[in-house]
Formats: C-alpha cells, structure tokens, sequence
C-alpha cells in the first residue's frame, strides 16, 4: 500500500470466514467493477445481489478486484447463472445447478458450495468464464474449488483450466489439469514449478499468491479429496513490470472431459483461505446442525446451504455425516479437521 | 424358498468377508401393490448405511421399514417423488453387530421399484465393499 492511499474498512458478506455473518475487514482502496456497470468505478466494497429469475446471487466484488462466484439457494427454476462474471465464452459454460433434476438428487461435483457451480464441458474451441475486476493488480491472492472430473486425462498443449493474464493478453500465471497432476506455469519464474497430484472425480481447493517485483514470491497450495493437509509448491519470479488484469476459469480450446468450479474468490492483500469443511449449514462452525442438514440432502429434502462434503468426492452421502459426527465427537481422525 | 436358500448363502459367503451385501427380494401381493423387502447382512463394521432405490411416480408406503433395527440405529426414510433414500445411521458411529439385519419392507403400488445404490461406510467414514443382491 503506498504512502497517502486511504485505509478503508469494509464490509464484507463472506462465507469463507464469517459464515451469513457481516464481517469488517480493512484494506486498501483500489478499483472495482460492477457486476451490471462493465466499467464503473467504485470508493467503496459492494456486495452485489442480482435477481435472477427470482433467485438472488450474490456477487461480492471487494475493492481489491474480489469475486466470487456462488449462489444462493432458494425455490424454483434456473436459480443458477454466470451472468455475474465479465465476461463468458463459448457454449459449454454453463451455471451447474445442483438444485434441478437431473443434476439432484445423485449429482457428482456440480459444487462444493451452497447451491450453484459452474460446469464446464471440453471439447472444440475454449470454452471460460472471465473476471476483469484485478484489472492491473499488482498483487494478487485468490483462490478457487474445481471437481477435477474427467478431465485428467487431458494433454492439449499449453492447455489450462486456470489462466491469469496481463494488459496484452499475455499469459502471467497458467494452471493445467492434465496426466494427474495440477501444472503451474508462472511466467518470468526462477525455476519450473514441481507438479502437484490430483485424482478424478474430487474436489480441490486451489489457492495462488502472486505479485509484481524483480524477485516476488509466487505460490500455489492445493488441497482436496478429503486429505487433511496442502501441497503447496514456491517460486520467486521476475516481473517488475507485470500487471495482472484478467483472470479465466474453464478448459482451452481442444480440452476433453468435464470439469466444475466453485467458489473463486480473489482480493489484493488478503488472501480468502478455504471454506470451512463439513460446515454444511454455513455458520462457521461443525456442529449438530450440520448432521442435520446433511441429513436432509441425503434424503433430498433440502441442498446444504454451506460445505457438506466432507471427503471432498462431489457427492454428499452417509460417508460425510460420518466424518461430521467423528468431529462432533473430537475424534481427530474426522476429515472435517 | 429360493430367497431363503439366497440369504442363507450369502450370510455363509460374507461370514468369511469383510464386505456388507443388501438382498433385495420383491414379491407380489394383493390390489396391483408390490412388497419388497429388505435385508443387511452386516459385516460388523458398518456405522453408516445408505440406499437409493430409483422409483418414479408411485405410490409409496415406507411403513413398514426399520423394524428390527439394532437398538443404537435409527433409519430415516423419504420418498419425493423420484427416489427412496433410506439413511441408516446412529450418534456415535459404533459399528453394527454382524449378521443378518432386517431393515423391513417397503410397499409400492404404480411402478416398479429400479435398482437399489448401496453405500456403507465404517467409523472412519470409508467406504466398506458392498454388493446388492436381487436388484
């Protein structure tokens, strides 16, 4: 933060630390879009609610170039939508709603949390969604969720499921999901970054810091299906003139398999963290009423409207109200720990 | 008689088995209404069992599930429309005892009952092997 730029205190409505709770955070004022104004500035933090064919979707957008992608649940048809983000192409992107048949009951991936997710289905040109908002950030700290599907299998070259781009279009930071392993390119990086392992059909939380410097640090942590620690993997890199302004989400052009992501959230000092696991009712806590939510999915009479899935395999299943009670019960092998 | 002969050769297979079978046995009864009924034969590590029974647009009658349920178990059943999910579960994750367990019948009239998914899992929330028989 340079000298003479303001300090403001925030509000913000985020689930990854305060539950459906309001929580003041304070950060430096930058730029942010607007979810339905393409290029107007904002002085202050925004929590966008957008009716959707009467759903509502949040879409909270700090100064710091945050989104989010999430939905909340509510009644009725296509409460699902993409709508939010900057920019969508190609066909094949589209809101995955764990809420509509056939997708539920019996869903596999879809989302991680609450409601909605995005469901993307390779195959001919690229296929993504796109945030402006970092818009030339010079830090840069997000993460996101992605059910890896099938699409390990994948090897188009210079293929990605995850791209981060700077004014020219020029990739700055590129993530693959290919051979079983979740590749990081990072451009001007001191060295190659070590593949990290991933399985089909799981969820993974994968969280990125990068920043503008001759020498900055550069990490990637990733963590999901159910193992109860990260890999992360460093670097330094050299780009004092980098800028970062975009960011894509989706397959490249040629990719075979579907893949879902949920959850991305990105901001410009503090980085988001992952959700908390289990917490299947989003109050921030793992207690007795997230058995009972879970229960009430299982049985499909309700979608859990937080992170019912413990084991991180897309499906939420009498394996989840398992590990649930062993947290309950402090018994520290719970894969909510 | 046959069913009889299928439980008593299952309960002999799994005896020696680390697995948890689901015997799924369908019978005709009066007034067009089908009975099917439901049997675990527990391996002795199962703390958590779950069964989605595919059905569409019948008319379903769960009744006369959960009647001989180990004590420290309680099965929670719905039906909405699409499927049945029975969740067989308890508070502190205690494995069920070993052995046969009648989970009861359910009663369906207006279609016929699809394949039953059979999901176990242990007290650590794994997944135990598991197959359903008479599907």
């Amino acid at each position: 933060m340079g000298l003479g730029v303001a300090v403001y205190t925030v509000l913000l409505f985020r689930k990854s630390f305060c539950g459906r709770l309001l929580c003041t955070l304070i950060e430096p004022k930058t730029n942010a879009k607007s979810a339905n104004q393409s290029d107007s500035r904002t002085v202050s933090d925004q929590t966008f609610h957008i009716p959707i064919r009467g759903i509502t979707m949040i879409r909270l957008k700090t100064l710091l170039g945050a989104a989010i992608f999430s939905a909340v649940a509510f009644t009725g048809a296509n409460a699902c939508s993409i709508s939010a983000w900057s920019a969508v192409d190609s066909l094949g992107v589209v809101a995955a709603d764990s809420g509509e048949a056939p997708a539920f009951p019996r869903y596999s991936g879809q989302r991680y949390s609450a409601r909605c997710g995005l469901r993307v289905v390779g195959g001919g040109t690229a296929k993504y969604v796109q945030d402006n908002t970092p818009t030339n950030a010079t830090s840069y700290k997000a993460r996101f969720y992605v059910f890896t599907g099938t699409t390990l299998a994948d090897t188009t070259t210079n293929g990605f499921v995850y791209l981060a781009r700077d004014g020219a279009g020029a990739n700055l930071i590129r993530i693959a999901l290919t051979g079983g392993n979740l590749i990081t390119t990072v451009t001007g990086s001191a060295g190659a970054i070590a593949p990290i392992p991933v399985v089909a059909d799981k969820f993974y939380s994968v969280e990125i810091e990068w920043a503008q410097g001759a020498a900055s640090p550069f990490s990637i942590k990733v963590q999901g299906a159910g193992a109860p620690t990260a890999v992360t993997q460093t670097t330094t890199t050299n780009n004092a003139a980098g800028v970062l302004k975009d960011v894509r989400l989706g397959l490249s052009a040629g990719s075979t398999g579907t893949v879902f992501f949920d959850e991305y959230d990105s901001r410009r000092t503090t980085a988001p963290g992952r959700l908390l696991k289990c917490d299947a009712n989003n109050d921030g806590l793992v207690a007795i009423g997230d058995r009972v939510v879970i229960n009430n999915e299982i049985l499909n009479l309700s979608l859990a409207t937080g992170q019912p899935d413990a084991n991180e395999d897309g499906i939420v299943s009498v394996a989840d109200r398992v590990q649930v009670n062993n947290k309950i019960l402090n018994n520290p092998a719970s894969l909510c720990n | 008689m046959k069913n009889v002969i299928l439980t008593a050769a299952l309960l002999a297979t799994t005896s020696i088995s680390f697995a948890d079978d689901l015997v799924v046995t369908a019978s005709n009864s009066a007034k067009g209404a089908n009975t099917t009924s439901l049997d675990l034969i527990s391996s002795g590590s199962a703390a958590g069992v779950q069964i989605n029974i595919a059905v569409v647009g019948a008319k379903v009658d769960l009744s006369g599930l959960s009647k001989s349920l180990p004590s420290n178990f309680s099965l929670q059943s719905n039906y909405d429309g699409k499927e049945i999910v029975l969740l067989i579960a308890n508070d502190d994750n205690s494995p069920m005892k070993k052995g046969q367990i009648s989970l009861g019948t359910i009663r369906v009239s207006g279609a016929t009952l699809g394949a039953a998914k059979l999901i176990v899992v242990d007290a650590k929330g794994e997944p135990i092997s598991s197959v359903v028989h008479g599907n």
